[in-house]
């Protein structure tokens, strides 16, 4: 099993104050690395900082064993291998959603166009959006539509990775569904992916490996089982417990 | 009847008058939207201050500078440095440079209310800086200026009269050409203003036309 992310004691710092503080991790190939942890405690900044899209102030992030923060290294030339899922979406405003799919294939690899309209059918399909969408412009999409779509654009580009940057958390919860089965038959396949995410049903049934992140600190990594059903640490213990207390149903019948 | 005569009469004269106004209007607006977008990027993307902090003063004394004395200054003080324009051309150049200023205030406000999220959505997909500012921000960002870019032509109609100060004989110069040769003042510069009115009545329709063709669902609504 390759590695096919390495982050290596990153730092990032918002006006002075340091909101990941020297997170180590590796993911390897066919991995399903879910991270959770509570607002605010840094996962999205070192989700995001894996393609690159917020560059770390200490550290560095290894991509296929290729140093991405070099500075002999030009990132966009990695990131059509690193899809990413973001959590509002963020389509293509002014395209329809077969443009959407067929944007990075055209635009970044260069593909002709009726070839580029195979990879996003085939794309669209797996995230089963009907034909009928295809025509249609992302405002004219339930939040569940276009957030599949989204998972299809970046498929298009055939990616080694897969990053989810809490892609159910803007959806009401019916939709959610939807959207975590697509993820649930990508992981199936053998997609190697990164989660952000506060589905710990999602992470229980999908994961492969579960950090815990609080403060910009990992504070504990391991297996599913050993995270969410018998975590070492307090902290983990304290966060645990207040996320189950939200799934705790005490009907009156 | 009050002025119909009047265009009767000069029918041939004034429609020629008004290709000029429209002419002008045209060439400046053109010219000044392709200023305005290298204005326009320069201001929002470019990495260097210099270029920036010139495209700011330059708009600010276009902006504040009346139009005549911008026309004045190129008609007058060109010859100084040895190039002599015709009415036509000094007329254009200025109107150009003034609504190079105004138009790029448009397309930043334009630009600018491109999600910064849409930036980010091209790059994650491995497209260049630039790739992404001209596939994602500039289609999205200059439908959002298209309104005050009608409105901007629309004025420049308007203001295309002030050509008549360096003798191009647009609409008001010709207007006032004949007035004063019939001494029919009212009726003359009546049909003036109905002339402008109705021109700009379908120059306002025809740009509403261009937002339509350009519209997307739930873009800009």
């Amino acid at each position: 099993m390759g590695e096919v992310i390495k982050v290596d004691g990153v730092w990032k710092y918002y006006d002075g104050r340091a909101v990941v503080k020297g997170i180590s991790l590796e993911v390897n190939r066919g991995d399903r690395f879910v991270i959770i942890g509570p607002s605010g405690s840094g996962k999205s900044t070192l989700l995001r900082m894996m393609n690159l899209l917020v560059r770390p102030d200490k550290g560095k992030i290894f991509f296929e064993g290729v140093e991405l923060t070099s500075p002999k290294v030009n990132p966009v030339e990695y990131r059509k291998k690193i899809g990413i899922v973001f959590q509002h979406y963020n389509l293509f405003l002014h395209m329809t959603v077969m443009r959407n799919v067929m944007f990075g294939p055209v635009k970044v690899k260069g593909m002709k166009l009726d070839e580029a309209r195979k990879v996003a059918e085939a794309a669209l399909d797996s995230v089963h959006i009907s034909r009928a969408l295809w025509d249609k412009y992302p405002s004219q999409l339930s939040g569940g539509e276009q957030q599949r779509v989204a998972i299809a654009r970046a498929l298009a580009m055939e990616p080694e990775v897969m990053l989810f940057d809490e892609p159910t958390s803007a959806l009401d919860p019916e939709l959610t569904g939807e959207v975590l089965q697509v993820m649930k038959e990508l992981a199936k396949k053998g997609m190697t992916m990164v989660v952000v995410t506060h589905e710990l049903g999602f992470a229980a049934s999908v994961a492969s490996r579960i950090a815990f992140i609080d403060s910009g600190e990992v504070v504990e990594e391991g297996t599913p089982k050993e995270i969410l059903f018998s975590p070492k640490k307090e902290r983990t213990r304290a966060f645990l417990n207040r996320m189950w207390e939200l799934y705790r149903i005490e009907p009156e019948w | 009847m009050l002025g119909l005569d009047i265009l009767i009469e000069n029918w041939q004269i004034l429609l020629k008058a008004l290709g000029y106004s429209l002419l002008v209007s045209l060439f400046s607006f053109i010219l000044g939207f392709a200023l305005a977008s290298l204005f326009t990027v320069v201001r929002l993307f470019s990495s260097f201050k210099v270029p920036k902090w010139a495209v700011r003063a330059y708009v600010e004394t276009f902006r504040g500078t009346p139009m005549m004395v911008q026309l004045f200054f190129i008609y007058y003080a060109s010859p100084a440095i040895g190039i002599n324009l015709s009415p036509f051309q000094a007329s254009v150049i200025a109107f150009a440079l003034n609504s190079a200023a105004y138009q790029s205030e448009y397309l930043r406000a334009g630009l600018m209310s491109v999600p910064k999220t849409q930036y980010e959505a091209a790059e994650s997909l491995g497209l260049s800086k630039w790739g992404a500012v001209f596939s994602v921000v500039l289609p999205v960002g200059l439908r959002a200026s298209l309104s005050s870019l009608g409105n901007e032509f629309v004025a420049l109609f308007k203001y295309s009269s002030i050509a008549s100060f360096v003798t191009l004989p647009e609409l008001f110069y010709v207007a006032r050409y004949i007035a004063a040769g019939s001494f029919r003042y009212l009726e003359m510069y009546t049909v003036l203003a109905i002339i402008y009115v109705v021109i700009g009545f379908a120059l306002s329709k025809t740009f509403r036309k261009v937002e339509r063709f350009f519209y997307v669902p739930g873009l800009m609504d």
